[in-house]
């Protein structure tokens, strides 16, 4: 077999491996058209095949869900990591309460993160809309809390992150699901 | 008033090489090479028009018999409409614009 139809089948079986469960009919329809082409217009026939197959995986709704998802996961964990360590770094006198809020906060990140890649993204949105709020009020009387210190404007702003970080969370794991039907349905009206 | 369809050039061509041949089943390289799309192009546009089963497809023994089978397509009755009313409304601005120089 010559090295261009050698190459021609593997992109035509990497379509195969790449399209989702819906168009693997579809897929295995390319790889058979590329069995009957001749071997000077198999590899580029075979390359768009595989770009098809991308596509219909990157379009697809598991696809969008699925990286939303994960996504999300990885960003908790991350972000609980990143509230270990400034916990673990908050030296000052009047740390007290920002310190456990971190710590507090880096438990109910990993927490989300467990949860999301136990139940999904519905379940992250029913916890972090709490959460939220909780953050939200914090941000609003984190100066009022803590009168005396330096570093109020500081600590004030952390908490701001936050309620931008959570919201952030909240909006991707309210907007994926929706969002991923309607390209399905956009997908399917196209003309 | 009829609405005019909206039709891409790339579906209009798909349209007008399979209504060409109606009853015929063709292939994708068949396709590919008169219409002058990349597999890239024409897969995704006849997945989508055999989703709005406006396109037949099914697999066909293959010719000359001892190959694997091949995966083949023709318009449905309403794909034939669609390209049909496609191909009016593409010929239509260069009527009006024929007949514009004309008076």
């Amino acid at each position: 077999m010559i090295p261009a139809r050698r190459f021609a089948d593997a992109l035509a079986q990497a379509a195969v491996s790449a399209s989702p469960p819906e168009r693997r009919e579809w897929a295995e329809a390319m790889r058979a058209e590329v069995d009957h082409l001749p071997d000077s217009d198999a590899a580029a026939f075979a390359a768009g095949c595989l770009w098809t197959a991308v596509r219909a995986r990157v379009d697809s709704a598991g696809f969008v869900l699925g990286a939303a998802r994960w996504g999300l996961v990885l960003a908790a964990i991350l972000w609980a990591g990143l509230h270990l360590r400034l916990a673990g770094r908050m030296s000052a006198a009047d740390a007290a309460l920002p310190e456990a809020l971190s710590y507090a906060a880096a438990a109910i990140y990993a927490l989300g993160a467990l949860a999301t890649a136990l139940f999904g993204l519905r379940v992250t949105a029913v916890l972090a809309t709490p959460v939220l709020g909780l953050t939200a009020i914090y941000a609003a009387a984190a100066a009022t809390l803590m009168p005396q210190s330096p570093n109020r404007a500081f600590y004030q702003a952390l908490a701001v992150e936050e309620v931008a970080v959570l919201l952030a969370a909240l909006l991707i794991a309210l907007v994926a699901p929706r969002w991923a039907a309607a390209r399905t349905v956009a997908a399917a009206a196209k003309p | 008033m009829n609405r005019r369809p909206n039709i891409s050039r790339q579906t209009r061509a798909v349209f007008a090489a399979l209504a060409a041949r109606s009853q015929a089943w063709r292939h994708g390289y068949d396709l590919s090479r008169e219409t002058g799309l990349k597999s890239g192009t024409l897969y995704p546009l006849l997945i989508r028009l055999h989703d709005q089963g406006l396109l037949e497809a099914e697999w066909r023994p293959s010719d000359p018999p001892g190959r694997p089978p091949r995966h083949a397509y023709r318009l449905t009755a309403a794909g034939v409409a669609l390209a049909r009313e496609s191909a009016a409304a593409a010929a239509e601005p260069a009527v009006g614009a024929l007949s514009g120089a004309v008076a």
